[in-house]
């Protein structure tokens, strides 16, 4: 006990000190400080809305040895609008689900190409409409995930932007651009 | 567009940089009084430096979210850039993990040989320690003395390895072991001796500035294999002097093995933090869980270890709770951020009969993983570690931190093993890459730059049921670790892929938004960590073939479907919490706090409050709830891993990801997520809490204790009260009512 009070006598000494620095710094600060903001503490006013969304997703894929994939099968879309505290923009938590998005190459031999129920989760601000481009990995599945390969999935959603709930929305469905984004050394 | 920019851009006026800096200054010189304790959280509010939410009044010249005399809106003053010094992307390898020796025979390798209870050998006191008179003694190991502290199982496991370490200030490497041929290395030679820089062309850290395990870089790196039980001897070589920080860290530390299957006492319990002069030994026994109840012939193969032979050790318990990444932090109470952003941080490799580190052997059991062949286990060829963590420095290039925003703290500069944007290079072939946040706010989400295929096979060091292939990772909190493979071999020869961020952060509260990969890649986000931060070089077509696989099966969930659940808890994390006690070493005051199972109020941490006191050889479900207020939270539940059963309220919502066992969850914006737990095998105190550490030291963290296995366990366990002269003990300050 004596060695904690001496322990604290001395940061009493330090504390003066130190003090007399920190208060220093803000009475030169003080004098020039052009803002009279006062710090806000954000409360917590928690509100979700939840919505689901199943849309159909078709096109066709050339692959880079040029056989033609027919893409059929619809994603769904949850949606979470999350307001968590005042005077924040709403978020949206989005679950996209491509489980039931297949594709096939016209021959009967190799069979379906699945994405293996690939899902993917953004937080998004909440907007009137957003456009969100994923690339998915599709392949056999007798062959298994070490040959996926990807194609992209683009998004279109609709949000009605008073509620939260989803409003509508749509897909397309191509070759993955960002595959040319490699480069060279 | 962000609403609120955390950094200014390097292209910012030259009046805003300077305001900016002069800003950083003076924060810093708050901060340094903080760190060293001269100074009070209560203190800076007394002065209107800080509301009690905790937040930084926005004056000018103080606070980055003040308006700017320069700018002609009310656009926040927001933080220098951390400056570059004229350095490049990509232009430096990525080292690998340096790995720590280990040792056969710790008995004789460590001197003094380690003990089961607390060595208490009494050591001359350096006068600089606080609270140290002339003539003071204490003992040379600082973990708590006595039977509760003593090693749990320390004879039924005696240590068969000694790793040993210190936590010093930065040096020149000259030892550094990477475990690989230069070669798969980028061609750096490991016996070039390695200065700490970020990179080449930038400064020297100085001692003061980063506080490394051995003081060195790259970070370290330790391997174990079940059934081979480690002492682990942690040396602490940090300044006598408090006020030696170089304006942030604290010179004691407590070392979790986040997440491992221990006794408390090696758990790096918050509030058995040790001091400057002393080592703490950490007995890891490295044991399945169940192993008192389960397989306890060890008659499984899957239940195994890795022999030097290449053969397979079976060992008791479930082999469902096999672990393979692992990594070591500080877990000092209300200092842990800014003491793993110092460099308080490693990791942690576990080798067992399923996760061999061998891709070749085939004997049914072994997963085949990428790794190499070349030695029966623990092969490191094609099996990476990557530490991500984004680090801020300061005019002079020296770390830099500024905790003044209890939201959280963000770095502007995006490092890999503690290296800025560094080029790996890779063979055409299958690599695992165990990836580990060890960011002191900052979440990531991880994306290849074509936007091609990752599988995920692991979470939090726990191989999922089945693989995953995804094109873009989850957001990966902080300390959450997310094992990958990646399939080289579509690559040519001389291709680059980036590993990309597409998490925008604006503050230290959570992600604001989840970019696209056009939008990643654009070059347009206000936050400098987005877009690409490691490139990847493919340079050859392996030496000899890849053999290594990816199962369709693992590892599958263990079947608790018999185990009852004897009782359910509920946690909320929120802001605005209050404090029931005053006790001036265990209690913590800060904006965040814990609500537990829905009693009172919110409450800030304290070290000698129990929250939670399962009984031993039970499960339970635990419920953890957002409380809202703008943030989103990583909960991290140490000692055994958890299955999350559904988040918010539904199991449909579980994605594939998190399917199998987990120990880090986010929590999400107003999010909520149910786990389920056993408490088997050990005893003792143990905690939760958020992983965004500045929240956790700001003091989001509460104890929890399983307590009731007999002796030497008493009901409620005594809390520990480290001081140079020796650690004291005293009853909780608070047992909450429904902690029992």
């Amino acid at each position: 006990m004596k060695t904690l009070r001496n322990m604290k006598r001395r940061r009493s000494v330090c504390s003066l000190i130190v003090l007399s620095l920190v208060v220093g710094i803000i009475g030169g600060l003080a004098w020039s400080s052009t803002s009279g903001l006062a710090a806000t503490v954000q409360v917590a006013t928690v509100a979700t809305v939840d919505s689901t969304l199943d849309i159909p997703v078709s096109g066709t894929v050339i692959e880079s040895d040029g056989t033609i994939l027919t893409v059929s099968g619809y994603e769904t879309i949850n949606s979470t609008k999350v307001t968590d505290a005042d005077g924040t923009s709403p978020r949206v938590v989005l679950s996209f689900d491509f489980t039931h998005v297949m594709a096939s190459d016209g021959t009967t031999a190799t069979g379906a190409l699945k994405t293996g129920g690939f899902q993917v989760i953004k937080i998004r601000p909440l907007q009137a409409s957003d456009v969100i481009p994923i690339t998915c990995p599709y392949y056999l599945n007798k062959l298994g995930v070490s040959t996926a390969e990807t194609w992209l999935v683009t998004t279109t959603l609709k949000f009605d932007v008073i509620t939260g709930l989803l409003a509508g929305g749509s897909a397309s469905v191509g070759a993955n651009p960002y595959l040319s984004f490699t480069t060279f050394l | 567009m962000s609403e609120r920019n955390f950094f200014l851009r390097e292209n910012a006026s030259k009046a805003r940089l300077r305001e900016a800096e002069n800003a950083r200054r003076n924060r810093q010189e708050i901060l340094k009084a903080h760190s060293q304790g001269q100074v009070t959280r209560r203190d800076l509010i007394k002065m209107g430096l800080m509301t009690g939410a905790g937040l930084l009044l926005p004056m000018k010249g103080l606070s980055p979210f003040a308006r700017s005399a320069y700018a002609s809106s009310n656009i926040p003053t927001g933080l220098p850039p951390s400056p570059l010094f004229g350095v490049q992307p990509f232009t430096q390898p990525m080292a690998r993990f340096d790995l720590l020796p280990r040792h056969t025979s710790p008995s004789t390798f460590l001197n003094p040989a380690p003990t089961a209870a607390s060595n208490q050998t009494q050591q001359l006191l350096n006068t600089a320690l606080e609270g140290v008179r002339a003539g003071d003694t204490g003992p040379i190991e600082g973990r708590p003395p006595g039977a509760i502290w003593t090693h749990q199982g320390f004879s039924t496991f005696p240590p068969q390895i000694a790793i040993e370490a210190t936590q010093e200030g930065a040096k020149t490497n000259t030892v550094y072991n990477p475990g690989v041929p230069s070669s798969l290395n980028s061609g750096i030679n490991p016996a070039t001796p390695v200065p700490f820089k970020f990179h080449p062309g930038l400064p020297t850290q100085g001692p003061l500035a980063v506080w490394t395990f051995n003081g060195t870089v790259p970070p370290k790196l330790a391997i174990a294999r079940y059934a081979e039980p480690i002492l682990f001897r942690h040396h602490n070589l940090l300044p006598f002097d408090i006020t030696q920080n170089g304006g942030f860290g604290r010179h004691t530390i407590s070392t979790h093995e986040h997440n491992g299957h221990h006794g408390a006492e090696n758990d790096g319990f918050t509030g058995a933090f040790f001091y400057p002069g002393q080592f703490y030994d950490y007995h890891w026994p490295i044991v399945l869980a169940g192993f008192r109840t389960i397989n306890t012939a060890a008659t499984d193969p899957k239940a195994g270890s890795p022999t030097d032979a290449g053969g397979i050790l079976k060992v008791p318990g479930d082999w469902h709770e096999t672990m393979s990444t692992h990594w070591f932090h500080d877990h000092m109470f209300s200092f842990t951020s800014q003491n793993v952003y110092k460099g308080n941080a490693a990791m942690f490799n576990i080798y067992s009969s399923l996760d061999r580190g061998n891709e070749s052997l085939n004997d049914g059991t072994n997963l085949r993983l990428p790794s190499g062949t070349a030695k029966s286990w623990g092969n490191l060829d094609y099996d990476v570690n990557l530490m991500l963590a984004d680090k801020a420095w300061d005019a002079n290039g020296q770390l830099s931190m500024d905790i003044f925003d209890f939201d959280g703290f963000l770095g502007d500069q995006m490092t890999v093993n503690l290296a800025y944007k560094p080029y790996f290079e890779v063979e055409r072939r299958k690599y695992r890459f165990r990836i580990l946040n060890a960011s002191v706010s900052r979440f990531f989400k991880l994306s290849l730059s074509d936007g091609s295929v990752m599988i995920q096979i692991a979470n939090d060091g726990n191989l999922f049921p089945h693989p995953v292939a995804l094109s873009e990772l989850d957001e990966q909190g902080i300390a959450e670790r997310y094992d990958i493979v990646i399939d080289f071999s579509r690559y040519s020869i001389g291709q680059r892929v980036h590993l990309v961020n597409l998490a925008e952060h604006q503050d230290g509260k959570k992600v604001a938004k989840d970019l696209t990969l056009a939008e990643a890649l654009s070059g347009n986000s206000s936050d400098p960590c987005v877009g690409r931060f490691l490139e990847f070089r493919i340079v050859r077509n392996p030496a000899v073939p890849d053999v290594s696989q990816v199962p369709a099966t693992m590892i599958p969930n263990p079947d608790l479907s018999l185990i009852p659940v004897v009782r359910e808890r509920t946690f909320e994390f929120n802001s605005g919490a209050g404090q029931t006690t005053n006790d001036p070493i265990t209690t913590a005051f800060g904006p965040w706090g814990i609500k537990t199972d829905n009693q009172g109020s919110t409450l800030a941490a304290d070290f000698g409050r129990i929250s939670a006191g399962p009984s031993y050889s039970t499960r339970e479900v635990w419920h953890l709830r957002n409380g809202g207020g703008g943030w989103d939270h990583p909960i991290h539940i140490h000692f055994e891993e958890c299955q999350t059963l559904a988040r918010n309220g539904s199991a449909a919502n579980v994605p594939a990801w998190e399917k199998g066992r987990k120990d880090v969850w986010r929590l999400r914006p107003s999010g909520s997520v149910d786990i389920t737990l056993q408490f088997r095998d050990w005893g003792g105190m143990f905690m939760e809490h958020c992983h965004n550490t500045v929240h956790e030291d700001n003091a989001m963290l509460l104890r929890w204790e399983i307590d009731n296995n007999g002796a030497p366990f008493l009901r409620p366990l005594p809390t520990p009260i480290p001081r140079p002269q020796g650690v004291t003990f005293q009853a909780p300050d608070d047992i909450l009512p429904t902690a029992f």
